[in-house]
């Protein structure tokens, strides 16, 4: 008897579950008798926990060894001997390990299949009077179903063999193996069918007394091997988080699979342009945490946004928490990114290759024992060996900008309570220009090269201990090294060296069906080197080229600053449908020597199976800008900057594939660090203030995302976001626009299969102009031979609207133990000049504007198996 | 601590640099009409009690008005570097209309009271201050210039060398021209169509050594090549010491290209040290230097 499991998973369901626990069912008496096989397939409703809640039997099929041997055997109406009820009795007693979406614990449903196998009867009695020859000598077919591409094994196939009218079928196990015994010796037709493959047909020549052994490779029909099946939403601690998956991720045309670049096309996330980031509801983008693994890391992207800094085969997913983010997160305004790598489970040794203009990266993921898996990946930029063939004369390129990363992961699973994973992530970003005409370029250079090195490390070591249903305890402590140092032609220069330390506890208490408990502290430590030589670099509301006059210098030897963090939540549902979320995160900033409270809570009422509303209220709080509070460059007296988020939402899922979420957020900024002209007079001292708390703001908007996942051969999202962003640099002063404000942001993603092994996608996106600060003219520095603006009214002016086609084509050569893929990614199809910042003649009296990026194709291949 | 900003800085620091550059606009360096190319003082520094005699290099102006006056604190270019102080509070803030000027500094006396009265003074993002606590305080000079309707307003600091070295301007002693090898006068009447190779005579001492706190140093040196006919290789031209690239000599070579007949062409030549130092030399026969 096999019993075959069948999981319908989502493409979100970021963690399968697993089967625990099982029992045969028992073997009708009669059926057994009649010799009479069977094939149950039952749907079970599963809790959070596991348990599963209801059985319904789909389908029976029933066959009979001798069909002439049952009196009144009808293969169209069988007889169903009570392999239902015994089906249905045993899935009762099944458990399973729970579902995880986005890291919450989700019900779920799947179809169970039972095999009721007829056991081998003894081999026939061969009575001496008998003639030998009537002994009919039979061979035996033993088959391994993989999937082709990535020699996955394929279990559930259906495998039939025929020869004449003689028939035999089974299922595949676990293992994709399937065994026929009783052949007769010749040619035989086997048929292997599977949803979501390739109808796969073979001959086998089966020879008398001999086992025939074959591995057969079904072609997938789709991305991967899972279907879609998602009941009810996930139990969340936000009232709003978006996920991603990696596929998702890869397929977005116009972001090469960038994480960030991927986020600026979700509700409530503002065009940044070339400053890079996201500015999340009205923050800046430094206002948002961009985080690999739970670990804050210097940078998401090499060289501003051409490549994520880790392997998208490393990737499970990205968590994106535009705000009103669970007590879990803290210590900034905006919103919080998370990278979350998968949870490795090879089944046998897979690797790519990849290879693009840009760059090119490797991959291997492999099994050492049962318990431990192991992944590699790193990728190196080559646009240094060719780059030297198109920059200007006027330019050396002394080190052409490289980059490079590395991730390695393994994972320990010793039994089903420990889970053990240590992550190594690495990145480097180098770049050297030197400039022959460097006295044309900067009046007051004195340096005429222009050098960018960025490299970080993180070293983590996750642990999680689950020793009951109830319990789940996970912690990380991690540490790693940031090393930067960027200068451009000896007037701007700032390096840094700073050694992180990072851990995390997080308690999950499952005290009963309606309530479970959450209670962590977080830690991150750092120790900085730095040396700061520039002028007081533009703050948000000031124009983006005014710097200030004076140059200045700062440095630091050993300084440290630790943040650490306590929270706290439960999750209460405190009648049917209806949930709480309340909870308080108190973190203490060494760098101000201050504490932050932030009590929060979110409500989430399901209203109906397909509609729920949510809300939710959260304080949070952000140290100032290193710069803003080291003197000369700032004021080391600053407070905490706070911000109130308030958000209202509703998510209304009429089919399986399609998502309509709505969310209202408001944000209300205070005690902003703003520029202030105060001078400070202490023991007849006179000291510029430079910044203050003084700042306010506010940003208000609503948010539409509908989602439509794979559904009909098409996927994709449409989001909206309408919304106004303002400041007040002071108090009575008029309210201005935030630097990145924008109307709208609409944003089309969506991908079309048009076969297994093709698909083309498009993204189209609108974007009101960012607000300008309108430049009224010059004054001539005399000794620094060169104008200065003077500005206008701060974001008085907007410029032109952006909007953008992005197109890209994906095609898959699908082999027996490997598979080839290439993609071209075609952004600005139709080559619209976008204006990204307005440029000025030497006076400031006329202006023209530059424009983004032109018609830019990427190609790139893949070999993986 | 986020390191995210100083890496977007850069980028926005070179943006910052990056004024008409790859454009169509008109260089910096070609002149079309009433424009003021430098502000000399002469001593380029001064200490309490000594006075400085200030010209301004003024082009295409026929009969330019001039307007200087001087100032501890500025409010900022948003106000066209007004003066944070009144006039009551500056002894002869005004330093007259015509084309040359002297500047006074107070007495050490006086100066230590304006000094103070600086370090209190509130002036907005932009402005500039006295700041005799620092290295290289300055005291700044505000020039206006019209010529009818036109207006240009520059500020030139004026270092004070309370504990610095003094300084003094530079030196050109000529520029020197070749067309395909064979020299030209540039002092006549019509500049020959082609590319000119201009050579500036400037003595290595221009470049002076001096102490300053990290150490001792040498000046830095950049000539800015305006001409009012045709165009140049390069707007500016520099010597950086122990730069690979900015070499003395690459500061004494440019090329002037005519595409057309200019019988009134005219080559400004204004040479700066970064502490202060202006000396200007003009050829050709260009629109009327004042």
């Amino acid at each position: 008897m096999i019993a075959l499991l069948t999981i319908l998973v989502a493409n979100l369901a970021t963690q399968p579950p697993q089967l625990l626990a099982s029992e045969d069912p028992e073997y009708p008496a009669t059926a057994l008798s009649d010799r009479v096989e069977a094939t149950v397939t039952v749907r079970l409703e599963v809790d959070i926990n596991g348990v599963v809640t209801a059985v319904t039997v789909v389908r029976t099929s029933t066959r009979a060894e001798d069909e002439t041997a049952i009196d009144g055997w009808d293969p169209r109406r069988p007889v169903d001997y009570g392999f239902g009820e015994s089906a249905t009795r045993a899935a009762k007693k099944l458990r399973f390990s729970q579902a995880f979406i986005d890291g919450d614990p989700v019900p779920f449903v799947l179809d169970y299949t039972y095999e009721f196998l007829l056991p081998e009867l003894p081999p026939p009695v061969i009575t001496r009077d008998r003639p030998r020859e009537q002994i009919v000598a039979t061979g035996r077919l033993r088959g391994v179903v993989r999937a082709a591409g990535n020699r996955a094994r394929v279990a559930n196939a259906y495998v039939v063999v025929e020869k004449g009218d003689t028939t035999q079928e089974r299922i595949t196990d676990a293992e994709g193996v399937f065994v026929f015994e009783g052949l007769e010796p010749g040619p035989w037709d086997v048929r292997i069918d599977l949803l979501g493959y390739v109808l796969a047909s073979s001959r086998e020549e089966i020879a008398a007394d001999e086992l025939t052994s074959v591995t057969y490779y079904l072609e997938p029909t789709g991305e991967e091997g899972y279907d879609v099946v998602v009941e009810a939403e996930p139990v969340r601690r936000e009232v709003t988080r978006r996920a991603l998956s990696t596929a998702e991720i890869v397929r977005v045309p116009g972001t090469l699979g960038d994480p960030v670049l991927v986020v600026e096309n979700l509700p409530g996330v503002a065009r940044t342009g070339l400053d890079g980031g996201a500015a999340v509801r009205g923050s800046s983008p430094q206002d948002t945490v961009v985080m690999m693994e739970g670990m804050p890391v210097l940078i998401e992207t090499h060289f501003g946004g051409f490549r994520s800094v880790i392997a998208p085969q490393l990737v499970e997913r990205i968590d994106f928490v535009p705000g009103n983010f669970s007590t879990r997160y803290g210590r900034r305004l905006g919103g919080v990114l998370d990278v979350r790598t998968k949870r490795l489970a090879p089944d046998q040794l897979h690797g790519a290759l990849e290879l693009s203009v840009l760059d090119f990266g490797l991959y291997a993921e492999a099994p050492i024992t049962d318990t431990i898996a192991v992944a590699v990946a790193g990728r190196r930029s080559h646009i240094d060996t060719f780059l030297g063939s198109v920059v200007s004369d006027d330019i050396q390129l002394v080190a052409a900008p490289r980059y490079y990363d590395y991730q390695a992961l393994v994972s320990w699973r010793p039994d089903a309570t420990h889970e053990f994973e240590l992550f190594l992530l690495g990145s480097d970003d180098r770049m050297t220009l030197v400039f022959d005409d460097i006295g044309s370029i900067d009046a007051e250079a004195t340096d005429s090269s222009l050098r960018n090195a960025t490299s970080f490390q993180r070293l983590k070591l996750r642990h999680r201990f689950r020793p009951s249903e109830k319990i789940d305890n996970e912690a990380f402590v991690a540490i790693g090294r940031d090393d930067l140092e960027v200068t451009a032609f000896g007037r701007f220069a700032f390096s840094a060296i700073i050694d992180n330390v990072y851990a995390r506890d997080e308690l999950t208490l499952r005290i009963s069906d309606r309530v479970t408990l959450v209670g962590g502290f977080d830690f991150h430590h750092q120790t900085l080197d730095f040396d700061i030589d520039s002028a007081r670099p533009p703050k948000e509301g000031q124009p983006a080229d005014s710097f200030e006059s004076e140059s200045l210098k700062a440095s630091g030897d050993g300084l440290t600053a630790t943040q650490t963090g306590v929270y706290s939540e439960a999750n209460l549902e405190v009648v049917d449908g209806v949930t709480l979320v309340p909870g308080v995160r108190v973190d203490y900033f060494s760098l101000v020597r201050q504490y932050g409270f932030d009590p929060r809570i979110v409500a989430r009422w399901e209203v109906l199976p397909e509609l729920t509303l949510r809300a939710g209220v959260a304080r949070v709080h952000q140290q100032p800008e290193l710069d803003e509070t080291v003197r000369p460059f700032g004021n080391p007296d600053l407070d905490l900057q706070a911000a109130t988020h308030y958000a209202l939402g509703a998510a209304y899922r009429p089919f399986a594939f399609l998502t309509t979420d709505v969310t209202l957020f408001y944000k209300d900024f205070d005690d902003l660090v703003r520029a202030t002209d105060a001078i400070s007079v202490q023991e007849d001292v006179a000291t510029p203030v430079v910044y203050d708390n003084e700042g306010e703001g506010g940003a208000v908007g609503v948010e539409l995302m509908i989602r439509y996942d794979r559904h009909a051969d098409f996927e994709g999202w449409l989001s909206y976001t309408l919304s106004r962003s303002t400041r007040t640099d002071r108090a009575g002063a008029e309210e201005r626009l935030f630097d990145y404000d924008q109307t709208h942001i609409l944003t089309f993603v969506g991908t079309y299969h048009l076969g297994p092994t093709w698909s083309v996608g498009a993204r189209w996106r609108y974007v009101s102009g960012r607000p300008t600060t309108p430049i009224l003219g010059g004054i001539w520095r005399a000794d620094r031979d060169a104008f200065e603006p003077i500005a206008g009214p701060t974001n008085a002016a907007r410029l032109p609207a952006f909007h953008q086609l992005d197109l890209r084509i994906d095609k898959r050569w699908i082999f027996d133990v490997w598979e080839l893929s290439a993609y071209l990614s075609v952004s600005n199809a139709y080559n619209r000049a976008n204006v990204e910042s307005l440029g000025y003649n030497y006076d400031f009296t006329k202006t023209e504007s530059v424009s983004g990026l032109p018609v830019l194709p990427i190609f790139g291949v893949k070999g993986q198996f | 601590m986020n390191l995210r900003t100083p890496i977007g800085g850069l980028w926005v620091f070179v943006s910052s640099l990056c004024v008409s550059c790859a454009s169509d606009f008109t260089p910096y360096n070609e002149v079309e009409g009433f424009r003021l190319l430098a502000i000399a003082a002469d001593p380029p520094d001064l200490v309490p009690g000594s006075h400085a005699t200030l010209s301004a290099l003024v082009v295409d102006a026929p009969t330019p008005s001039y307007r200087w006056r001087w100032c501890p604190v500025t409010l900022g270019p948003a106000a066209e570097h007004e003066c944070a102080f009144s006039d009551d509070e500056l002894a002869t803030p005004a330093l007259g209309s015509t084309a040359t000027v002297t500047l006074r500094l107070p007495e050490q006396r006086d100066l230590d009271t304006l000094c103070a009265a600086a370090a209190t003074r509130p002036a907005p993002r932009g402005g500039l201050r006295l700041d005799c606590a620092s290295d290289r305080p300055e005291v700044f000079v505000r020039l206006e210039v019209m010529n009818g309707d036109e207006r240009i307003v520059a500020i030139h600091p004026v270092p004070i060398a309370l504990r610095s070295q003094r300084n003094t301007n530079p030196t050109i002693t000529d520029v020197r021209a070749t067309l395909a090898g064979e020299p030209i006068d540039l002092g006549r009447t019509k500049i020959p169509v082609g590319s000119i190779d201009l050579e500036l005579v400037v003595p290595a001492e221009s470049a002076e050594r001096y102490e300053r706190a990290d150490g001792a140093a040498k000046e830095i040196l950049r000539a800015t090549w305006f001409v009012d006919s045709g165009e140049t290789e390069t707007v500016r031209t520099a010597f950086i010491p122990d730069d690979a690239v900015a070499t003395f000599d690459s500061l004494l070579r440019n090329t002037w290209r005519l595409d057309a007949p200019a019988p009134n062409a005219a080559l400004y030549l204004v040479l700066r040290d970064d502490r202060g130092g202006v000396r200007w030399l003009r050829r050709g026969h260009g629109g009327g230097e004042r």
